[in-house]
């Protein structure tokens, strides 16, 4: 009430709500008021004007309390922004606070607009840094750049959140930060989040900005944007930063709801005309940038989700052209028990290649061409027809592979020994007994190569190698020192 | 044809907000009267209508040339109103008292000579801001009322205590 | 103060296990010096017998060598031998123990030596203990002085910073009381205008109040289209 009486007094100005359209409502007066600009009531909520017609304005409300025809209403003169600060990490954010922090007239903090442009080509670098997610599927076969926009597709339920938290885990780390955008998820699931960041001691590098179905359509549409404005201005401080939105096809309704209830005009399955533009602009926001500090990435990483692995839907098809890239989550996979249950041969990564050494280009070339292979083998077994040896080796090499990409959720494997472990696996030098222990042997070289820099120092000069072929042979000569180091 | 809205006298003898709704009341249940045969118009008129308004109302009939028993003209004249009716505008004043007639009359008379014939005055009444007011007009807002000026004077002056 | 205390109890604690490890090793020292007596004893006693009984084994042969070379053996002949024979014997036993005698002398000497060496060590080692624990008092006497003063130098600053704590306090308690004063004052001279005012404004004054009220809304653009 008494910020209404503020902006009432020094703006000059006031309205009254004519008519209540769900989430909208129209307002007759102010007439100075522009585009985009929050207006606040009688009541206190505050909604931003979302169209301007001759008589009225529209305005969204960010609040899901009822509110009466006859209403006042008074500007504000801002537009939507917020204070970001250190302070926000390590807790979790509903947008709607930092918004009326913002109309405070007490608050002095600098504010940063939460709807900005995405910076131009001056100030962007190429991409040149890999992005570690610690998933060896991925860092070896389908690898990532820091700066990359990469989508995370798949039906829901296929462990996409699961991976999410993998690759927030690997990257805080190893120095980065993590934004995470929970746009319109259930409680529950919000709080699972931020107990995994809890438990894995990474939540003082995380921010979780979150809304739930419950809050105003508003403040769910705003989620995404409020998220990549902190992962900004983290950047602008020196951060590379890893941003998860999760998920835009929820998003993408939610914009829908409110174009509609706006009277805008439906085109394809009812979304309105820019859906793709409101997705656009938040993705270019991402990149490799140069800052007055030196360059740092902002990585994006969105999720959209498939009904029945449909991917020719609307929204997805949307996001997979405005990305570098697509992670396909297949549920056929995730039934027969892989996890993450990520199809190589329908994932594409446009960028993550060209920061890769040439040792890891030639572990990529031959994990995809052996799966592909391997794959062909499964259905010429099916026959029930005597197999030689040859096919045998590779169904047991394939099914080997298998298992070591098959990582739970709270795993993560450095880069290196990834590529060590792979190249054991390739090389045959492993015999049974120790396959059926993998697991624990994949712990516990991991533990050595964290705790034990003579191991470490080993393990980094056999990455370093320059080719494949090179690294294979070094391992025929050493590979017994390096197995009996555990 | 075109006439000017000073030449409708019934309209020019509105002041206030609450005197065009009673006015439109008063038109509409005209306006249901239209189609019934076998009317007077004429005492229906006069019986709906207050003896001013009626008087203005038979002056306009005068200048237009339209017949008061005829339901055709008595349609046009009703169309008329209702059409000048939505260039109204109202000036919103809350003030810290009941004004009485002569008030309103001196404020009204103010706005037609400063402001325009087409602006109605909307009162509202408010104790609570002692003196002065507050003013709304046309979605812009002022508060003049001495209420807020004690208390920018408080906040200004602390060193009087 | 306590730093002090807490000082001198660790300063008698270590001469205490100084003096306790002393002990420890003087009676390591007798008990070694025992056993070495014990052994050295030992040890000659053996030597005295090997070499007594290898001279009578000698002397034996030597008369059954020459009672064998001898044809004939007669009475005087025989007691001649027998008297022989216990003079040499007599003459066996009294060196021999003679000879043991002068081990026994020998022995004493040396285990006498070994001792006066162990107590030249034993003294040599508690002088050093001595000195060593006494450079050590005099150090722990002088960082306890440091400390003393120290302590006191760090009690003065903190009951300073105590002290500035408590006035800054008072003061901010003596500002807030006043704002709070400050405050009923003003609503109190706030409640006496409005009523003052509500009682003084006569009608005509509300009129004129509106008129100007009016013309200050049309020259500030209020009514402009």
């Amino acid at each position: 009430m008494n910020n209404f009486n503020y902006y009432l007094n020094k703006m000059g100005e006031i309205g009254y709500i004519e008519q209540i359209n769900g989430s909208i409502v129209l307002v007759t007066g102010l007439p100075s008021a522009i585009a985009d600009e929050l207006v606040i009531f009688e009541t206190g909520e505050i909604g931003q004007i979302f169209a301007m017609k001759k008589d009225l304005l529209e305005v969204l409300v960010f609040s899901k309390e009822p509110i009466k025809p006859g209403t006042k209403v008074a500007r504000t003169g801002k537009n939507l922004e917020a204070p970001i600060n250190d302070a926000m990490l390590g807790k979790i954010i509903n947008p709607l606070l930092p918004l009326l922090l913002a109309i405070d007239p007490q608050n002095k903090e600098r504010l940063m607009p939460v709807h900005m442009l995405p910076k131009g080509i001056v100030e962007r670098e190429s991409i040149s840094k890999p992005l570690e997610t610690g998933v060896s599927m991925v860092d070896l076969a389908i690898p990532l750049a820091k700066g990359q926009r990469e989508l995370i597709i798949g039906d829901r339920k296929t462990g996409k959140s699961s991976f999410l938290l993998q690759t927030a885990l690997n990257q805080t780390k190893l120095g980065s930060l993590c934004v995470y955008a929970a746009i319109g998820k259930k409680t529950l699931d919000i709080k699972k989040i931020e107990d995994f960041f809890v438990k894995n001691k990474i939540i003082d590098k995380t921010v979780l900005v979150a809304s739930t179905p419950e809050d105003a359509s508003g403040i769910i549409n705003i989620t995404p944007y409020l998220a990549m404005t902190i992962a900004e201005s983290f950047r602008d401080k020196g951060h590379d930063v890893l941003i998860i939105l999760d998920d835009l096809t929820t998003h993408a309704k939610v914009y829908r709801e409110i174009s509609l209830l706006a009277q805008k005009f439906p085109g394809r399955n009812s979304y309105p005309a820019d859906t793709f533009y409101m997705h656009a602009k938040l993705l270019e926001r991402a990149g490799n940038f140069i800052t007055s500090g030196g360059t740092f990435a902002i990585t994006c990483l969105p999720v959209a989700e498939t009904a029945q692995g449909d991917l020719s839907g609307f929204i997805q098809t949307n996001l997979m052209s405005m990305t570098d890239g697509h992670l396909y989550f297949d549920s056929n996979l995730f039934a027969q028990g892989r996890r993450p249950p990520i199809n190589p041969f329908l994932s594409v990564t446009r960028v993550g290649r060209q920061t890769q050494s040439q040792l890891k280009h030639g572990i990529g070339r031959e994990i995809i061409s052996f799966l592909n292979l391997f794959e062909k083998m499964q259905n010429f077994i099916h026959f029930g027809a005597e197999l030689s040896q040859n096919i045998k080796t590779t169904i047991e090499t394939g099914n080997r592979l298998l298992k070591f990409f098959n990582q739970p959720m709270s795993k993560t494997i450095p880069t290196n020994v990834q590529i060590l472990l792979f190249s054991l696996i390739w090389n045959d030098v492993w015999d049974v007994k120790i396959v059926e222990e993998l697991d624990k042997y994949i712990d516990l070289l991991i533990y050595k190569y964290d705790n034990n820099p003579m191991v470490k120092e080993k393990i980094d000069a056999l990455a370093n190698k320059k080719s494949f072929n090179e690294l294979l042979g070094s391992l025929r000569k050493e590979y017994k020192q390096i197995v009996d180091i555990s | 044809m075109e006439i000017s809205n000073n030449q409708l006298k019934i309209l020019s003898a509105l002041i206030t907000k609450t005197d065009l709704f009673d006015l439109e009341e008063k038109i509409e249940i005209l306006t249901s009267l239209l189609g019934k045969i076998d009317t007077n118009y004429e005492a229906q008129i006069k019986a709906v209508l207050d003896n001013d308004s009626y008087d203005a109302l038979t002056k306009d009939f005068q200048d237009l040339n339209l017949k008061l028993n005829s339901s055709t003209d008595l349609e046009k004249y009703l169309n008329l109103i209702k059409e000048k009716v939505q260039s109204f505008k109202f000036l919103k004043l809350t003030l810290a008292i009941n004004a009485s007639e002569e008030l309103v009359e001196t404020i009204s008379y103010w706005i037609t000579k400063n402001i325009g014939q087409m602006v109605l005055i909307d009162l509202n009444f408010d104790k609570s801001i002692i003196a002065g007011g507050l003013i709304e007009y046309e979605g812009k807002y002022k508060d003049f009322s001495i209420k807020s000026k004690l208390e920018k004077y408080f906040k200004i002056n602390p060193a009087l205590i | 103060m306590e730093i002090i205390n807490i000082f001198l109890i660790f300063v008698s604690l270590a001469l205490l296990i100084g003096l306790m490890s002393v002990l420890y090793f003087y009676l390591k020292l007798f008990k070694k010096l025992a056993a070495q007596e014990k052994e050295l004893k030992k040890h000659y006693l053996k030597k005295a017998i090997t070499e007594a009984s290898e001279i009578v084994e000698e002397a034996g042969q030597e008369a059954l060598d020459i009672l064998s070379a001898s044809n004939s053996v007669n009475q005087k002949d025989q007691s001649v031998l027998d008297e022989v024979v216990k003079q040499i014997a007599q003459d066996q036993s009294s060196f021999l123990k003679a000879s043991v005698d002068q081990l026994m002398q020998e022995f004493r000497a040396e285990l006498q030596q070994v001792k006066n060496y162990n107590i030249k060590t034993l003294t040599n080692v508690s002088k050093d203990i001595e000195s060593n624990t006494s450079s050590q008092l005099t150090g722990y006497v002088k960082a306890l002085e440091e400390e003393t003063v120290e302590s006191e130098k760090t009690i003065n600053k903190k009951i300073d910073a105590s002290y500035k704590m408590v006035q800054d306090e008072v003061i901010e308690y003596k500002n807030e009381q006043l704002k709070k004063i400050d405050a009923n004052i003003e609503s109190l001279l706030k409640k006496i205008s409005i009523e003052v005012l509500e009682r003084t404004i006569t009608p005509q004054d509300h009129k004129d109040i509106i008129l100007k009220m009016l013309e200050e809304a049309k020259s500030e653009s209020l009514f402009a289209n």
